[in-house]
């Protein structure tokens, strides 16, 4: 090839790109040294500088920590949790704020060499992440509080006798409504499924409908609210079986497919089950929803704001409220394990104001400790305090071993029996079957 | 005759109406983006914006966490590189597999389309974990590089290079040139129709990419589809942020489409999707 001016600018440019590139790539805050990158996490010594790492003069001395959040709606939780870690006296902490899907994200990073020493994982880790050993045990941190948290959560936490996430905070899902509507109407907040029916219908008008539960008919948020509130677990006390497929249950779907055939559930609404707008622009007299939107809902309306688990169904049937709770893990192939787990306790077991403040100051949550309820002051009385009660009362949420495929499968068919009509006996024919060839995969 | 302008009067009528259907999403766009969260969620529907004013600009332009210049920025920067990389890349690759013809060019070709079959998700994650032991999360290297080699463009480079006349080639090589000057000053020089639409259809893609930023760019390579989804959590949705956030990414694909969509055409055409 001959040399000339054009190759040469050619060459040059092609030079030039490369270096473009290169320089662009010196702000990766995973791969490279935190103590002198200049990367783009968080820093816990300066939680107002916006992304610029300044770790130099850091009071943690020489171990720094990386702990990753998922983002949180509500604001003032991101400048809280980096308040957080500034104060951790023992390591410097870098708080990495991750939007989008955290889930996605956090599995991907785990399976290389650069994870974060602590996260968040809801419900305390999946079984996919225990199994493939990527979270460090937390039980001797944990062994000795653990009766002061929630025991539903510790409950769903434990795995096989360790315990993998330290519970951060709860969130739960209830039933909203309104009690000058209900006493308007003359009825009672519904504690059975049947005086649900009766109440929606009876407080609904030309304008609002009666109960909503999202623009699916309610059937995806429902759907595992059937077996909690007809009087079964998902799964049996060895997890080798489903647990609920019993004519309580296929009644139940039964009762709920009338209830949306009468005009008693609004099909399509303004917002989703899980923000409060069709609730705040009366489109339903009852809506299921999040706690989290209870700040909102009483902004709307004031007092005249009640709160009810789901009504037992059946008559077998009890209250049930489903909760979800984060918990702080550790990574096992960190580069400091045992630093992160003292962080961790620090943070999540020892600084007790600052976790009534994360459930607290920022939207609704109740805290994983039910001592610590008291000082949170939106769940002091009204609505609050009767959500902090279901939970401790009535709380359910989804088994370990209730896997993506059996959630699906699931799914598909609380859907075809409550939209299409289908008979629940021979829709969950071959659920049971596949029930326990996917746990006994799951247990290996 | 009145048949005639009747025909074509519905013609016509079928479509304005058809166009103004396909452009209704964009004014529902437009509408949320100049209105505040609670018209938006409003029981009844508005037609019309109730906030005229640049105040969710204002909002977005504010918000710190959401950071819009600095993604707007990295989104440019990715996508000019990721168009120049491709094309160059593409472009070379797309002229071998025309001219050579042997067997190991079959089975090249071969590999090449049957990558075009895999579907995407299946290889993020090697694809990630490859990207991060280098140490590229969070760098424009790890945006960009990973997404240079695309089948899909090399094909259709190669697809216009086998009609591309080899007699202006050979004539360049009687005259001296090497079969890489030929290239470069006889081949690439005739090709930039198919340049410019392949580079349009790669700009668009990587302006628009959403999973492979979601997984590489994080704080300081954070695109701009990346960051309105922060408007986005379990907790609700921000409707006038995002949705102002939207008009404004969108525009950059706007000016894109004025003034290349003959190339787009051009390029959906010999790519057989249109």
């Amino acid at each position: 090839m001959k040399l000339n001016r054009r190759t040469l600018l050619i060459g040059g440019g092609s030079l030039a790109a490369a270096a473009t590139l290169a320089a662009c790539g010196d702000n990766n805050p995973i791969g490279a040294d935190p103590t002198t990158d200049g990367g783009a996490t968080t820093p816990a010594t300066d939680p107002t500088n916006g992304g610029a790492t300044e770790t130099a003069d850091a009071p943690g001395g020489d171990v720094t920590l990386q702990q990753w959040y998922h983002e949180y709606g509500e604001a003032g939780v991101k400048e809280a949790v980096e308040r957080y870690a500034a104060e951790y006296p023992d390591a410097t902490v870098e708080v990495k704020w991750t939007p989008g899907d955290y889930a996605q994200i956090l599995a991907a990073q785990l399976l290389t060499d650069d994870v974060p020493d602590v996260f968040e994982v809801e419900q305390g880790g999946s079984l996919d992440m225990i199994r493939a050993g990527q979270l460090e045990p937390l039980n001797d941190i944990l062994d000795p509080v653990l009766a002061d948290f929630n025991p539903s959560v510790i409950d769903r936490f434990m795995f096989e006798g360790k315990i993998y996430g330290v519970p951060q905070t709860v969130d739960m899902q209830l039933l909203y409504y309104r009690p000058s509507l209900l006493e308007a109407a003359g009825v009672e907040p519904p504690t059975t499924f049947e005086e649900l029916v009766t109440a929606a219908n009876a407080v609904k008008t030309a304008d609002m409908g009666g109960f909503y539960a999202g623009n699916d008919g309610g059937v995806g948020v429902l759907g595992t609210m059937f077996i909690w509130a007809s009087g079964h677990e998902q799964l049996n006390d060895d997890r080798t079986a489903a647990a609920f497929l019993t004519d309580d249950f296929y009644n139940a779907l039964i009762a709920y497919r009338e209830f949306s055939e009468s005009g008693g559930v609004v099909q399509a609404a303004s917002g989703e089950w899980y923000s409060p707008e069709a609730f705040i622009n009366e489109e339903a007299a009852f809506q299921w929803g999040g706690l989290w939107s209870l700040p909102e809902i009483k902004e709307a309306f004031g007092d005249d704001v009640g709160v009810v688990p789901f009504p037992a169904i059946g008559p077998k049937g009890r209250p049930a409220v489903p909760f979800g709770a984060f918990g702080a893990c550790v990574a096992a192939k960190g580069k400091n394990v045992e630093a992160a787990k003292q962080f961790v306790k620090w943070l999540w077991i020892d600084q007790e104001d600052k976790q009534v403040d994360f459930s607290d100051a920022y939207g609704t949550h109740v805290p994983a400790k039910p001592g610590l309820v008291p000082q949170a002051t939106k769940l002091a009385d009204g609505a609050g305090a009767d959500a902090a009660k279901y939970v401790a009362e009535n709380g359910f949420t989804n088994d370990i071993m209730w896997s993506g495929a059996l959630g699906e499968a699931f799914g598909a068919a609380v859907s075809n029996v409550v939209k299409n009509g289908a008979d629940p006996k021979a829709e969950f024919a071959g659920f049971e079957e596949l029930a326990a060839t996917e746990l006994a995969n799951l247990k290996g | 005759m009145r048949q005639n302008r009747t025909l074509l009067a519905l013609r016509y009528g079928v479509l304005i109406a058809l166009a103004l259907f396909f452009l209704l999403p964009f004014y529902v766009m437009v509408r949320n983006a100049f209105s505040t969260q609670r018209h938006i969620t409003a029981a009844k529907w508005h037609w019309l914006p109730d906030q005229l004013n640049l105040t969710n600009f204002n909002n977005l332009l504010a918000n710190d966490t959401i950071g819009i210049g600095r993604a707007l920025f990295n989104s440019a920067v990715m996508a000019v590189l990721q168009t120049g990389g491709t094309v160059f890349v593409s472009l070379l690759a797309g002229y071998a597999l025309a001219r050579y013809t042997h067997r190991l060019a079959k089975v090249l070709l071969g590999l090449t389309i049957f990558t075009l079959m895999v579907p995407a998700t299946t290889t993020f994650l090697p694809m990630f974990i490859m990207t991060a032991q280098l140490g590229w999360v969070d760098t424009f290297r790890g945006l960009v590089i990973p997404g240079m080699f695309s089948a899909f463009a090399t094909y259709l480079f190669r697809q216009f290079f086998i009609d591309f006349p080899v007699e202006l080639e050979d004539a360049a090589l009687v005259d001296g040139c090497s079969p890489w000057s030929s290239f470069w000053r006889v081949v690439v020089p005739n090709s930039m129709g198919i340049v410019a639409a392949v580079s349009t259809i790669i700009f668009i893609g990587a302006w628009n990419a959403f999973l492979w930023p979601t997984l590489i760019g994080r704080d300081a390579t954070r695109t701009v589809q990346v960051a309105l989804s922060q408007f986005m959590t379990s907790q609700g949705v921000r409707y006038p942020e995002l949705f102002m956030g939207s008009l404004v990414a969108v525009l950059p694909m706007l000016f894109v489409f004025l003034f290349l969509q003959r190339y787009l055409v051009q390029g959906l055409t010999t790519s057989g999707l249109k």
